[in-house]
């Protein structure tokens, strides 16, 4: 079984194949140009690269989100031009949940935050069991509100804190009981991608597909 | 190829989506000129509650929308995704979010069926709008192009090549009409409600500013116009005069009827053809339809009103001709959300 998995939803494009669970390759392009010039070159460099062809993908694993909002629609988009004309397997991960894939022996809970500006944070608490990652939670939460939360309702585990909130945040992370993961030690890489922990179902197509902006518009907000 | 009773091998099938706007749309079009289905999912409603279009929301719901838009145009034209020939999609003008949602999935569609990609002008789909229409319509012709953001005058001397002779110096004539109609309180779209309500009322009621009648060139002008019709609004109301809607709208749009076929006027004039041509959300308008019926020694196209306003089976069109040209877009295509008439940026 093949996968193509691709991530746009940070300023990086990401492209992703596995042979099962094994990494085949990956191409990681993190510059100023748009995602919609960025991905479709590298998916493929990537397939041409692997000699694979596109009709021997069985499935893909796109980001839903949070994260840039064009940013996840164009891989989204994408994603549905690929497999709609053959009907193949769509799932969905997580922005946080990708990040928590770079803890492959963390024997507690994993907890990562993505800056959501405003004070905000994208947050996802997970741990293994059974050599896949599960996930506790996810959700948006006002930084200072989240760190006390997090840190009492885990507290049978070491919880390691992960994500870009510990460069942008340092005050607020000074408190924190647990570990913090360096910031140059996390990556939002979709190589990295657990697929074996991703929960697939016969219901995974292009019309379940949904982004996870995790915010309403500005527009709805402000009504 | 699967061939059916409806298809010979000579056959082009064009599939092509528009979201440029707030329409999700996808048609399919046999040899360019021939409509096999063509379904537009609206967002109006969506965005009446917020007085116009919102482009993050019109993004969302078109990347929510566009999966089973597809399946029912490719249901309605009997065809699946193996007959279609080559993917047409807009790449530009528009709003970029809601553009690039139609555009990478086009692009992922043509990746992965190994077919042609063909980016195409919204702009230029209105125009090729008329082709579907009027079977022998040929180019070349003069156009007048007026809707929501355009107001432009455009000599389309082939099916690929175009070239703007007259444009708006500040407003598009639609968004006078949108602006006017939410002074009004009629709500949005502005334009077919002020066209529903000028028929109960008197054009020459209010004499209107017609900007730039007096001149040789074919630029347009309705800033002047639009304050003009404010200030009337104002003024009454602080003179506790009560407004006559419907005269109020007759005596708008007269104004800027007579100023678009005026300027129509003379674009048949300095480019010596005999056809002229209005595609735009705007040429649906009863009044202005009429008016440029009246200019001598021209014959006048214009679509039917469900090919007017934004769809995918005139992107389709205009596609079928630039993929014959040889304009193909390739992986690195992006959305161009100020795209002008007759520029190629893919």
């Amino acid at each position: 079984m093949k996968i193509l998995a691709i991530d746009t939803s940070s300023s990086a494009a990401g492209v992703a194949l596995f042979k099962e669970n094994r990494l085949m390759g990956e191409f990681v392009v993190n510059t100023a140009q748009t995602h919609s010039q960025k991905l479709m070159p590298i998916v493929d460099s990537l397939l041409n690269q692997t000699q694979t062809a596109m009709d021997e993908i069985d499935t893909f694993f796109v980001c839903e989100g949070p994260g840039s909002f064009t940013g996840v629609r164009i891989g989204i988009a994408a994603i549905k031009g690929f497999a709609q004309p053959f009907g193949k397997k769509v799932f969905g991960y997580s922005s946080m949940f990708l990040l928590a894939c770079n803890f492959r022996y963390e024997s507690g809970y994993i907890f990562t935050a993505i800056d959501a500006k405003r004070g905000d944070v994208y947050y996802g608490v997970y741990t293994w069991q059974d050599d896949k990652l599960i996930i506790l939670e996810e959700g948006i939460e006002a930084l200072s509100k989240l760190l006390p939360l997090v840190a009492e309702k885990y507290k049978d585990k070491p919880v390691i804190l992960a994500g870009d909130v510990i460069a942008i945040y340092p005050d607020a992370v000074k408190e924190w009981p647990g570990r913090l993961c360096r910031p140059e030690d996390v990556v939002q890489r979709v190589g990295n991608l657990h697929v074996a922990s991703i929960v697939q179902s016969d219901a995974g197509s292009v019309y379940e597909i949904k982004a996870n902006y995790m915010r309403k518009s500005q527009a709805e907000r402000d009504k | 190829m699967k061939i059916n009773e409806n298809q010979n091998v000579n056959d082009v099938i064009t599939l092509a989506i528009e979201t440029s706007c707030d329409e999700t749309a996808c048609a399919i079009l046999k040899n360019g000129r021939e409509i096999l289905s063509n379904e537009v999912y609206t967002q109006i409603e969506i965005h009446q509650a917020f007085g116009g279009v919102v482009p993050e929301i019109a993004s969302r719901n078109h990347l929510e929308k566009i999966s089973e838009v597809m399946d029912k145009a490719l249901n309605d034209a009997a065809v699946t995704f193996s007959d279609i020939d080559e993917i047409a999609v807009t790449y530009g003008p528009g709003l970029v979010g809601a553009l690039l949602v139609g555009l990478s999935t086009a692009k992922g569609l043509a990746y992965s069926l190994d077919i042609p990609l063909i980016p195409v002008n919204h702009i230029e789909g209105h125009i090729a709008a008329n082709y579907i229409a009027h079977p022998e319509l040929e180019p070349p012709f003069a156009c007048l192009v007026v809707s929501g953001g355009h107001t432009h005058l455009v000599d389309v001397k082939s099916y690929t090549e175009f070239e703007i002779i007259g444009r708006t110096r500040d407003d598009a004539a639609g968004e006078a009409f949108d602006k006017i109609a939410r002074t009004l309180g009629l709500g949005y779209p502005g334009g077919p409600l002020i066209d529903r309500i000028s028929k109960e009322g008197n054009p020459l009621a209010i004499d209107f500013p017609k900007a730039m009648l007096d001149q040789e060139h074919m630029d347009f002008s309705f800033s002047g116009l639009k304050s003009s019709v404010l200030n009337y609004l104002n003024s009454c109301k602080m003179k506790q005069i009560e407004i006559n809607v419907p005269d109020v709208c007759a005596s708008f749009q007269h104004a800027v009827v007579q100023v678009l076929k005026h300027k129509a006027q003379q674009a048949v004039i300095s480019t010596g053809y005999e056809t002229l041509v209005i595609a735009g959300g705007v040429a649906a308008n009863s009044s202005l339809r009429a008016a440029l019926g009246e200019i001598p020694g021209i014959k006048l196209y214009y679509p039917p009103i469900h090919l007017c306003t934004d769809n995918a089976a005139m992107i389709g069109c205009a596609g079928y001709y630039a993929s014959r040209a040889g304009n193909r877009g390739h992986l690195e295509t992006n959305a161009v959300p100020n795209l002008k008439i007759g520029e190629k940026k893919y």
